[in-house]
């Protein structure tokens, strides 16, 4: 606990009382401290949202980002210094609302930063709107008029999207949700951890009540619970039972890791390969100068251009 | 006496155009001559009329006249597109079994494109096809017209290749219609086939060889059955042959080295026409080559390169870019009309982020997909104000090729020095157009990373945004310094955190926007307008951007048409140079502004910054660029008529 007090900052958090985002950040500022993260060397990115603020509230770089695009600040963030570890925080209108786009793209390079997703199915900061992952014909406390629009998953978009690590935790579960985060970070590739995150202001539908009875744990109901790819082509058989089992709208929500593959090269792998100094020499790390003389030279390209 | 010869080869998208243009290029610089080249095509791909338009002479060139010495078509419709394209006496190369075809049956010509030409060949009395084209070019415009059997000079090609099937040389069509302008011209067959080589390079000696047979059957044809052509220009190698050694580049490439000299290691993009060549050509060139200079380095360096990303949209490639430089690397992305669109919400939080990051805006017709292949500069005023909020941004333009190497390095220094974006603007004319460039001198290049925390040391206390009076506080690099840095695209303190508070508000929104003011103190204003000519000239062109080769092009004729011009070009427009405009306005009696676009758009800018109001304009919209005859022909209406706008509209 002392630990961790080290990775928070001074700042008060200005959520409601009760805000589920509370657990969220206990999560992961314990997961940092048993980490053992070098604040210098990590970087919390976060969206716009309640759950946005969170990057103020660590005591390592915070990057407070724009609706929607924290995944892209993050993305050029780590392949700039692959070094840091970047974990990116938002809601899920930020994630996978406005910001979809970028959500599913990332899932196609399985660079290794770790997404969470503070699922409260509404938006929070906005004053209780629908979020995508508000069922239809739902109303919530806010709402003028039931939902009118079906949700997506965050999890099984996540699988169809080639995210390698895919899990979900509850927000009131913190100790559960601080081994998820853990392994989510320690997960080398794309990671993503949707958070059931109860918004005691504007969803009166979803509470932290009814998740007390719905939430169950994977590694509890099915003892043999494996989510780790073993070869490349287990991956489909894996991904299908994952997909199975993270409904969120039957008896039980199952939380937990749901699929881990670690046989996809990381972006930075990608890069290294074409590029063999790009780890060791990052493009943060490039020295462009010497007593503000440039480095590069051009002569190659331009020799076949001289007439 | 001068020589000179500009040349239109068109032909159909994919036909071998830009092939041909390329060896044409490098031929006539091999054979001694300065030369400058564009290009102009549809949003397409295969198929419709693509031309480029190539002017050489003894001295240096950086524009395009709206007439031509020689139209080549590959194509039909090439010939319809351009026959009144030639100056007086003028030549049209084209085959003889185009003749017949009817302007109607030109499956690929636009059909507003089609009754505009067909109502106009008719009101002059001739038939709407290409034989009628051709009867007014040969009464009206006293055309020299060369029907060149193409196919039999393929057929004949066939034979000396030993190839069975037309359908395989008909790839050699492109060199067939070079042949001939290069034969009618007497351009050297030894300058050809250093073209050739350039063009195809040691790895394919063989291609070499074949087109030389190609170009060897056609230069007997014309030379037997044509008489000569009056411009014959030969080769430049006497006394008025250019002796500096040049590279040519278009402008993407131009841009691209200059940001790799300029230090950049990551670069962002989504393609977009015409931007995303620099990107793919940073990518093919994405390992670095260290200066012998720098032994130490290169081995340090050893397998570091350049990280080119393809991002899914241009939200993500400016924010990825931003990301990028808050560790350190020099970051840029590059982007067009509706890509910039999409950047302007992640402008403004590296704005008020004070990020170093820098975006390359290649303008093209607007708005939205507008012209996508075309030329424009309507898009100053939108890169001046983009974003919702007040931020400082730098925006710089660029007027040619050699300009744009060193302003990419500019940009990538101005950004770190005042931690702020900067916008670098220039145009499709400028990335699809080919020029002469001097090699760039790296003693007038260096580099400024400004202000940097200098501690190596753990800095519990450091605050990114600390006030300081100049506004620049020393900035920590994530990954880097051992001191923490917040960022927030909400107004903050000192430390990067949140706030509202009105007097932290007061005092950050001023720091900010001093920084501005700073870049205005330090950047001398020459470097932000530049004139040329004689300064006691009482005509003043203003323009900028792409506008200037055809100013500079243009001042020699005016000069010997007795009108004494100076240029006046203005190369920032943020922070705006607002002295030497206003002085060299108000020592001018006539002041003439020159832009691409309708509104006027610098000479708006130049009335909120000095109050000065420019009377008369030559504008254009049409999405081509503003020629050096324009140039004149606008000079001449001010002048003589004092016309207030003068509308261009030349170029097909
Ligand atoms: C481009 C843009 N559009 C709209 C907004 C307004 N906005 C702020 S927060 C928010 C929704 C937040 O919802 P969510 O992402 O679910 O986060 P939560 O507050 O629930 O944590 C919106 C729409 C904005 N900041 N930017
Ligand atoms: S509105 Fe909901 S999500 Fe936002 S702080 Fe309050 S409880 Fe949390
Ligand atoms: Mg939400």
């Amino acid at each position: 606990m002392a630990l961790m007090q080290t990775y928070k900052s001074n700042l008060n958090p200005d959520w409601c009382p009760g805000c589920g985002d509370y657990g969220i950040l206990n999560a992961a500022l314990m997961a940092f401290a048993e980490l053992k993260l070098d604040p210098y060397k990590t970087v919390v990115v976060g969206g716009i949202g309640c759950s946005g603020k969170i990057p103020h509230y660590f005591n390592v770089h915070g990057v407070h980002t724009l609706h929607g695009r924290a995944v892209t600040f993050a993305s050029g963030l780590k392949l700039a210094n692959p070094e840091l570890t970047v974990v990116v925080f938002g809601g899920d209108g930020d994630q996978l609302g406005i910001g979809v786009g970028h959500f599913v793209s990332v899932g196609r390079r399985n660079i290794d930063i770790t997404i969470i997703i503070h699922n409260n199915q509404v938006y929070g900061l906005t004053k209780g709107q629908a979020s995508p992952t508000l069922p239809r014909g739902i109303k919530t406390k806010a709402l003028p008029m039931p939902n009118m629009q079906d949700p997506i998953n965050p999890v099984r978009l996540a699988l169809a999207s080639g995210y390698t690590f895919v899990a979900r935790g509850y927000a009131y579960n913190v100790q559960h949700l601080k081994e998820v985060i853990k392994k989510a970070i320690q997960h080398k590739g794309l990671s993503v951890v949707e958070v059931l995150q109860p918004c005691p202001t504007y969803n009166d539908v979803y509470t932290k009540e009814v998740y007390a009875q719905k939430v169950a744990y994977l590694e509890k109901e099915f003892p043999d619970w494996d989510p780790v790819v073993k070869s490349p082509e287990e991956a489909s058989d894996k991904i299908k039972r994952a997909w199975d089992l993270s409904d969120l709208y039957g008896d039980k929500i199952y939380a937990g890791v749901f699929y881990q593959n670690p046989h996809v090269p990381t972006y930075e792998e990608r890069i290294a390969n074409r590029i063999p100094g790009y780890l060791k020499i990052p493009p943060a790390k490039v020295p462009i100068q010497v007593n503000g003389k440039p480095i590069a030279s051009v002569e190659h390209i331009l020799k076949p251009r001289m007439v | 006496m001068a020589k000179e010869i500009e040349v239109i080869l068109g032909g159909p998208q994919g036909g071998g155009i830009e092939t041909a243009a390329q060896i044409f290029i490098r031929s006539l610089a091999r054979a001694g001559y300065y030369v400058y080249g564009k290009r102009e095509y549809f949003s397409n791909i295969m198929g419709r009329h693509s031309y480029f338009q190539v002017r050489a002479r003894d001295r240096p060139v950086r524009s395009v006249r709206s007439k031509v010495d020689i139209v080549a078509g590959l194509d039909a419709e090439s010939i319809a597109t351009h026959f009144d394209d030639i100056v007086d006496g003028g030549a049209i190369i084209y085959d003889p079994s185009f003749v017949n075809t009817k302007i109607v049956a030109m499956p690929m010509m636009e059909p507003d494109t089609k009754e505009h030409l067909i109502k106009r060949l008719k009101s002059e009395g001739y038939d709407p096809s290409v034989q009628g084209a051709l009867m007014y070019a040969e009464e009206k415009l006293n055309a020299k017209l060369y029907p060149l059997p193409y196919k039999q000079m393929l057929e004949e090609a066939a034979k000396k290749l030993n190839v069975q099937s037309l359908a395989i040389v008909q790839r050699f069509l492109n060199t067939v219609v070079l042949s001939a302008v290069a034969a009618l011209i007497g351009l050297p067959r030894e300058d050809l086939e250093s073209g050739l080589k350039d063009v195809f390079g040691a790895r394919k000696p063989k291609a070499v060889e074949q087109n030389l047979i190609v170009a060897d059957i056609v230069y007997d044809y014309v030379k037997s059955n044509f008489p000569p052509f009056h411009k014959v220009i030969g080769g430049n190698k006497d006394d008025n042959a250019r002796k500096e050694p040049m590279a040519i580049l278009n402008g993407n490439e131009a841009i691209a080295i200059g940001k790799i000299l300029g230090g950049l290691t990551f670069q962002t993009y989504y393609p977009i026409t015409p931007a995303a060549d620099e990107s793919f050509f940073l990518e093919a060139h994405e390992q670095l080559q260290i200066d012998p200079e720098f032994s130490e380095e290169a081995e340090i360096l050893k397998g570091a390169g350049i990280v080119v990303f393809q991002a899914e949209d241009e939200m993500a490639a400016i924010n990825m870019a931003t990301g990028a430089a808050l560790t350190g690397a020099r970051a840029a992305t590059a982007t067009s009309g509706p890509g910039f669109s999409l950047m302007v919400e992640g402008l403004g939080w590296a704005g008020i982020n004070e990020v170093p990051v820098v975006v390359t805006y290649y303008m093209r017709g607007g708005p939205s997909t507008g012209l996508p292949t075309r030329d424009s500069q309507s898009d100053l005023l939108f890169a001046l104000s983009a974003g919702h909020g007040e931020f400082p941004r730098i925006v710089l333009s660029s007027g040619d090729h050699e300009e744009a190497i060193y302003d990419a390095v500019k940009a990538l220094n101005w950004a770190e020095r005042y931690q702020t974006p900067v916008i670098h603007l220039v145009e499709k004319n400028l990335a699809n157009s080919w020029m002469m460039v001097k090699p760039p001198k790296r003693d007038l290049i260096s580099i400024d990373r400004g202000h940097l925390v200098s501690d190596e040391n753990e800095n519990k206390s450091y605050a990114r945004f600390e006030f300081q009076d100049n506004g620049v506080s020393p900035r920590a690099l994530i990954g880097v310094h051992k001191a923490l840095v917040w960022y927030t695209g909400d107004e903050h303190d000192e430390y990067g955190h949140i706030t509202e508070d009105p007097v932290t508000r007061y005092e950050m929104y001023k720091k900010r926007l001093k920084k501005l003011e700073l870049a205005d103190k330090e950047i001398p204003e020459s470097e932000r307008a530049i004139l040329y000519g004689d300064h006691d000239a009482d005509i003043a062109i203003v323009g900028w951007g792409s506008v200037k080769g055809a100013v500079l092009d243009a001042m020699d004729s005016l000069q010997s048409r007795g009108y004494n011009v100076k240029f006046l070009q203005i190369k920032v427009f943020s922070p705006f140079p607002r002295n030497i405009v206003r002085e060299v306005l108000s020592r001018s009696k006539i002041v003439i502004d020159i832009e691409n676009n309708y509104l006027g758009q610098a000479a708006r800018v130049i009335a909120m910054e000095t109050g000065i109001l420019i009377k008369h304009k030559a504008l254009k919209w049409t999405g081509r660029p503003i020629t050096e005859s324009e140039v004149v022909m606008a000079v001449e209406k001010v002048v003589k008529e004092g016309a207030e706008t003068v509308i261009l509209r030349d170029g097909k």
